[in-house]
């Protein structure tokens, strides 16, 4: 075996010294750019005015000389090359990504490669004319590819067949797509992936984080307006004052993971399938799954297609008749399957007749790594990268057992976290591409309403549950008002994640909170939210007017108490440049009265109430506003809702008078059901709500009426005991807004009046209108079947506490006993009674 | 918030728009007539010179109201925009002349003036009617408004003429309303005769206080009275305030979101997949009928039931064979097969302009709620009872498809709504209208079973090369589970042959022998194959038939 070179200190100057075996000129719109690799010729300094999108534009366009038969490693790239990493990390990732473990075996979890595409169903997913392209030429096809080409040990006179060949076996290789299951929620349309519409499609890729990783499609327009402070300080230095200030990675524009012509590539329904559940082919997740609806992942998937379609390559027929079976065979003995999947057996790869990487150290550049390749598939890696992966496999030795911290880094870089994510002094949305990321309605919240979040300190501030959830895509969206997704991730590769956060940043897991039970705390937080909390969050869903934000209702199972302790104590120190306020600005509080003003004591107090929001009660001055939006307010005319309620039933019908007394008709018993005083009604559940919540009074002495009835044929049963006789025929309502309920009781035609008196009475007026033209004796019983005390003058008193004055009918003598009226109706007839309570 | 009457105009085209977003949207962001028609021509000519044909380029949707809420339609507290009337349409009808009046589910009716414009540039609202218990169907009668909330059938009546209701009369009440959200009352419609119709969903997971307001039959199923039921109201008796018995007519229904009469005036119904139902449907709706839903007979021994004697229901077994065992049982007169032809069919509408709306005169179309679309529906009557075939028509709507109404032009007004579930497009809620542009799209007219096959009959002549190929046609069927279990999958599939086609001397006909039909079973049709004399594909090249009985010959009696 040859012996590896001493590998050459690393270059810095790698890309004015590299040799640029094919160049390609990027386009306007190019996924092939790698402009930071001339980072040399980066303009003196930048002005980024109104059309900065323009410039970027032609800034790209000149930079987009690039070198494309490198494999393209997003961290290697942005940090790697730029000395923010050491050179074994680059070296460990660049093992990983490219996948050298699958043939040198080794132990080291850092370097557990990433895997190749599963290619269970390449013949329903891809197009077999660039299945074979790439297999002939891999970064010729796909610039940047990991991909090595695996061709070169073939004579060259063989390539083009067998990569034929190849293909037309995974051609076989079907399976039907996974059919998407529709509901009430999902809408499947019937061959939604040929339906994707571009416009939709191209929205949904500047919008949700595509561009985060990808590149930017430049014709479309952004917000200049949202450009953050850094940016402003940013243009306003030059280059040597960026570097000064240790502001180069944050300046330096972010290279896009390329990806091949797509319109070529896949078909409609592949590409389509492809985006709904990345992870079925990618067993390395390095494509997380933005959560799209079928119809979302159809757009997306036309408009990528469109993009590309316009290539003169793609839809030339020019497929070749491959032989699979020999396709097969090559497939194995070129060791494909070392990476890919295929169905049926594995069989003729066996991995240990090849070194271990680890027995690789010290030797020369050989095989695979070798300048002048040899044998073994070819990375076309570049110097850099080669010496990185030397480096890496140097180290083998000397390093012990990686810490978590090293791990938590890699596993980040591996999965471009740090693409959104700003961790410590590294990543976060380019530079370049956060013109694209958008608060929903554009409205101003900075940065932080648009970016992505930081990750410094993450795990001392979300709880690993949390975190969990956050990562696995289980309903924690918490930021509606932003246009961006979190994705959700493959589960492998990310379970370690929220514990390894939670280990480097030191999180403070403090004793677990018992159920708040100290209203008085409670009481206090709930004060404490008006101070400031309401004017940027939302409560359960509930904001002030305008205020969009992250909702404090559950904060409590997402953060850990001591960040959060420390972070309302001084914001700034733990986010820097956040608009959240320092509401304890040295150590005092804001209010000094509550909780003696006691910072600490205050912190706990907000604790303690956002621990059961809503069940602690909104804030109030969220309350006010909800009010204005829902409450209903009699002003100058009564106000009336049909609803569910508690005491008046399925079947209610609220009315609420400016006088500030209101009462509820149950009309499917036909009676009055209950009265209150003060405040009406909420209409939001009722107006708005799916489940179609009972309306509680929102008053104060709410008073139920007597369940009996209030009349009966004298001849017949008491009075209370022949509800079935009434039907209810509706209401209708006078010039000044009143209602009169109209029913009927056996051949008694019923006006039944109630209003309500300003000392806080309900006056209630009945008209008898007898049906048919004989007399009949009814009984009258204005408390129903209650027993009441006769206090004279008309005056009565029920058992619950209800006072009737009953007009115009000769009162009783003192007494109790029940309230009943014999009364002769041979013609229309009007009674009234004042009630109080 | 809650002013007793409002009226305010919104202009569109204006530059100063006066209540933030425009109420009146519409898709032609032009005032001037003429440019807007020129634009419309030539995307006309470009549409039918370049690129296959487009629904938009024979439907076209103006957007008379749409609007965006913050919120998640599933949000627990859902919020509207914040720009006027929170028009999550549940009912339309005329109102007069030029005005049309909508129920929105918070529990009003507006009277919206300007839809006809197009654009529609100067919408006007006024409110008609409040304090409606989540209204979901409106119908206008005379000088009235009839619209069903939640426990009651009312008629809103405008005494004084100030277009303010001031009388709400109860025309019928009395089924049961345990309180549960799911015990949705959707109507009235009327009948050939005239007759007010209206169906009740089921309530689902009823429990705690709830019960107490069910019955419960000897089969053990509790429910309110009449829920899973289609009622019809006797107004013979007349009375002053309109009043009406109730009449139970059929049950067996889950989630009866849409009702209509065909033109012969017969009552239907569609239900939505869920337990029980396999998949979405269409139902004529008769006295003794039971569709599927068991739960319904909660009420089976309540005074006037139609339906008796049910000791058993069958679960867990194919259609045909469920429908042997539960002799009380009918199939649904089509299937709406699950995504190919929607995922929740709600309301349905005649189309009754002799030809204003395009070439389907005479055949109902139907709402679609979670895609946002319409379907159409053809009907023929094979020994006596309904059954027919079902095409997909004109998606792209801006939020679910809940109402449609015929205006006076024969366009047809589109009531959204999706809040509490989901859909696709772009809305909350709102009112389109859609506008046939004139133009003819080739399509499958109508399909009818024949004893040997079915006859399709298309818009426009047929190519008689590719129409007069049995290739051209690919034809599978297959049924449904009938179980408790939500949803069913397609059972049985098999492809059939198509042993001949032969187009008729017009070229309008064509007449396919099909082997292998079968009862119960949906034969689904592919007619991809086949173009126009023009050399132009189908617009929508499926169709699906739902057979439910074969004629035994040509003679027998077909109806549209």
């Amino acid at each position: 075996m040859k012996k590896f070179s001493q590998p050459e200190s690393v270059s810095e100057g790698f890309c004015e010294q590299r040799l640029i075996p094919r160049l390609r000129v990027g386009l306007g719109f190019s996924r092939k750019a790698h402009p930071e690799r001339l980072s040399q010729r980066w303009p003196k300094r930048l002005t980024w005015n109104l059309s900065s999108v323009g410039l970027l534009a032609l800034i790209m366009m000149s930079w987009g000389l690039a070198e494309d038969s490198v494999p393209f490693v997003s961290a290697v790239d942005r940090f790697g090359r730029h000395g923010q990493i050491d050179v074994v990390e680059s070296g460990r990732l660049l093992i990983s990504e490219l996948g050298c473990v699958k043939c040198h075996a080794s132990d080291a979890a850092m370097l557990q490669p990433k895997g190749g595409p599963s290619l269970i169903a390449a013949g329903n997913r891809l197009d077999e004319s660039w299945v074979r392209d790439f297999i002939a030429d891999p970064s010729g096809v796909h610039p940047g590819t990991t991909m090595p080409q695996v061709l070169d040990s073939l004579p060259v006179t063989e390539r083009r067949k067998t990569a034929t060949d190849i293909a037309a076996f995974l051609a076989t290789q079907r399976q039907p797509f996974t059919e998407i299951k529709g509901s009430g929620t999902v809408a499947v349309p019937l061959k939604y992936w040929a339906r994707g519409k571009v416009e939709a499609g191209r929205n949904l890729y500047q919008r949700i984080g595509c561009v985060a990783c990808h590149a930017v499609d430049e014709r479309v327009l952004t917000n200049a307006s949202q450009r953050s402070t850094l940016d402003a300080m940013l243009d306003d230095l030059d280059e040597d004052e960026i570097e000064e200030l240790g502001l180069a990675g944050v300046a330096r524009p972010v290279s896009s993971v390329p990806h091949p012509n797509l319109a070529a590539k896949y078909t409609r329904q592949g590409l389509t399938h492809f985006l709904l559940d990345p992870d079925r082919v990618r067993p390395g997740g390095r494509m997380p799954n933005f959560k799209l609806t079928p119809v979302e992942a159809a757009d997306l998937a036309g408009y990528l297609i469109d993009l590309d379609a316009t290539d003169a390559s793609v839809g030339r027929d020019d497929r070749e008749q491959g032989d699979a079976l020999a396709g097969k065979r090559a497939f194995q003995s070129l060791r494909c399957d070392a990476c890919h999947d295929v169905g049926g057996r594995r069989e003729g790869f066996i991995r240990g007749d090849l070194p271990r990487l680890v027995e690789l150290r010290g030797q020369v550049l050989a095989g695979c790594l070798q300048q002048e390749h040899s044998r073994g598939p070819a990375y076309g890696l570049d110097d850099f990268q080669r010496n990185a992966i030397v480096a890496a496999i140097r180290s083998l030795d000397s390093t012990g057992v990686a810490t978590v911290e090293q791990r938590l880094q890699h596993r980040m870089m591996q999965l471009n976290c740090y693409a959104c994510h700003q961790r410590d002094d590294l990543g976060g949305v380019g530079r370049d591409r956060q013109a694209h990321f958008h608060t929903v309605g554009n409205i101003d919240l900075g940065d932080e309403g648009r970016l992505p979040p930081p990750l410094s300190g993450v795990g001392r501030k979300i709880r690993t549950a949390w975190m969990t959830r956050v990562l696995a895509g289980n309903k924690a969206d918490i930021r509606p008002h932003m246009t961006i997704r979190m994705p959700k991730f493959h589960r492998v590769q990310v379970d370690e994640l929220p514990k390894w956060f939670a280990s480097v940043d030191s999180a403070v897991v403090l004793p677990s909170d018992p159920k708040q039970t100290n209203q008085k705390l409670v009481q206090a937080g709930r004060e404490l939210m008006d101070v400031g909390c309401v004017q940027c969050h939302r409560f359960d869903g509930f904001a002030l007017p305008g205020v969009v934000g992250v909702d404090l209702a559950g904060i409590t199972g997402r953060l850990n108490r001591e960040w959060f302790q420390a972070f309302l104590r001084d914001p700034g120190l733990l986010k820097p440049r956040t608009r959240m306020p320092n509401f304890f600005a040295d150590g005092s509080s804001q209010d000094r009265d509550l909780l003696s003003g006691d910072p600490d004591r205050q912190i706990d107090a907000m604790w303690a109430y956002l621990s059961d929001v809503p069940e602690h009660s909104l804030p109030q001055k969220i309350q006010d506003s909800r009010r204005q939006d829902y409450e209903l307010k009699p002003i100058d005319r009564p106000l009336l809702l049909r609803t569910f309620m508690p005491v008046a039933g399925t079947h209610a019908i609220a009315v609420g008078f400016p006088e500030g007394v209101h009462f509820a008709f149950d009309a499917e018993r036909v009676r009055l059901a209950t009265a209150w005083r003060g405040e009406f009604l909420d209409a939001q559940g009722t107006w708005f709500v799916r489940f179609a919540p009972p309306a509680d009074p929102l008053g104060t002495s709410v008073i139920p009426f007597p369940t009996g009835s209030v009349f009966a044929t004298a001849s017949g049963q008491g009075p209370g005991s022949d509800q079935a006789e009434y039907h209810f025929d509706g209401y209708r309502l006078d010039k000044s807004g009143v209602p009169t309920f109209l029913y009927r009781h056996g051949d008694i035609k019923i006006e039944d009046r109630i209003t309500a008196n300003a000392d806080g009475k309900l006056r209630r007026t009945w008209r008898l209108i007898p049906l048919a033209g004989k007399s009949r004796r009814i009984a009258f019983a204005p408390l129903s079947e209650q027993t009441c005390e006769s206090m004279g003058d008309g005056k009565y008193v029920s058992d619950s506490g209800i006072t009737a004055l009953v007009k115009d009918l000769p009162p009783r003598p003192r007494g109790r006993g029940a309230l009943v009226f014999e009364l002769e109706l041979n013609q229309s007839l009007t009674l009234q009674t004042v009630y109080t309570w | 918030m809650v002013s007793h009457k409002r009226c305010f105009i919104v202009a569109l085209c204006s530059a100063n728009e006066p209540r933030g977003k425009a109420h009146a949207r519409s898709e032609w962001p032009l005032s001037q007539p003429l440019l807007r028609h020129a634009i419309a021509a030539a995307m006309m000519f470009l549409s039918s010179h370049a690129g296959a044909d487009q629904e938009a380029d024979y439907y076209r949707i103006i957007s008379v109201a749409t609007s965006q809420s913050n919120s998640d339609s599933r949000a627990t507290n859902w919020r509207p925009g914040n720009d006027g009337p929170v028009l999550e349409v549940s009912g339309i009808a005329p109102y007069d002349d030029d005005r049309i009046a909508v129920s929105i589910r918070k529990g009003e009716v507006w009277i919206l003036g300007g839809v006809y414009d197009d654009p529609p540039f100067q919408v006007t609202y006024h409110r008609f009617a409040s304090a409606l218990h989540e209204p979901l169907g409106l119908l206008r009668r005379g000088d009235d408004l009839l619209t069903v909330q939640r426990s009651e059938l009312t008629r809103l009546r405008d005494v004084d003429g100030d277009d303010v209701a001031d009388q709400y009369s109860t025309v019928v009440k009395g089924w049961g309303v345990t309180g549960h959200y799911h015990e949705y009352a959707y109507g009235p419609k009327a009948d050939g005769d005239g007759n007010l119709w209206l169906t009740l969903n089921i309530g689902m997971g009823l429990k705690g206080d709830l019960l107490k307001r069910t019955r419960q039959s000897s089969l053990g199923y509790q429910q309110g009275l009449w829920r899973g039921w289609g009622l019809k109201v006797d107004q013979s008796a007349g009375g002053d305030g309109g009043r009406g018995e109730l009449v139970p007519v059929c049950g067996g229904m889950r989630s009866p979101a849409g009702l209509g009469a065909n033109a012969d005036g017969d009552m239907f119904y569609t239900d939505q997949q869920g337990n029980w139902v396999a998949t979405g449907s269409l139902h004529h709706m008769r006295a003794g009928a039971f569709f599927h839903h068991p739960e319904s007979l909660a009420s089976m021994d309540a005074d006037g039931s139609t339906i008796q004697g049910v000791r058993d229901v069958p679960d867990g077994m194919p259609m045909n064979e469920a429908l042997k065992r539960f002799p009380p049982m009918r199939p649904p007169a089509v299937w709406f097969p699950y995504k190919k032809m929607g995922q929740s069919a709600t309301d349905i509408m005649l189309d009754a302009s002799g030809g204003e709306f395009g070439p389907f005169a005479g055949q109902l179309f139907v709402g679609e709620f979670t895609q946002a679309s319409i379907n159409r529906v053809f009907l023929e009557k094979v020994g006596g009872e309904y059954q027919g075939a079902c095409f997909p028509f004109r998606s792209g709507l801006a939020s679910a498809v809940l109402r449609l109404m015929q205006g006076k032009d024969g366009s047809v007004f589109v009531g959204l709504t999706n809040r509490g579930w989901s859909s696709l497009g772009t809305a909350s809620y709102g009112l389109q209208r859609l506008i046939w542009t004139g133009q003819t799209p080739f399509e499958i007219r109508t399909m009818r079973v024949r004893p040997d096959g079915f006859q399709l009959t298309f818009t426009r002549p047929v190519d008689p090369v590719t129409a007069g190929k049995p290739a051209s046609y690919r034809f599978k069927r297959y049924t449904y589970q009938y179980h408790s279990t939500y949803g069913s999958d397609e059972i049985q599939p098999s492809e059939l042959t198509v042993r001949s086609a032969k187009i008729s001397n017009d070229g309008f006909t064509v007449d396919l022998v099909v082997d292998g039909l079968k009862r119960h079973f949906v034969h689904e049709l592919d007619a991809s194959g086949v173009r126009d004399a023009l050399g132009k594909p189908l617009l929508h090249a499926n169709a699906y038939y739902t057979l439910n009985r074969l004629p035994l010959d040509r003679g027998h009696s077909l109806r549209e």
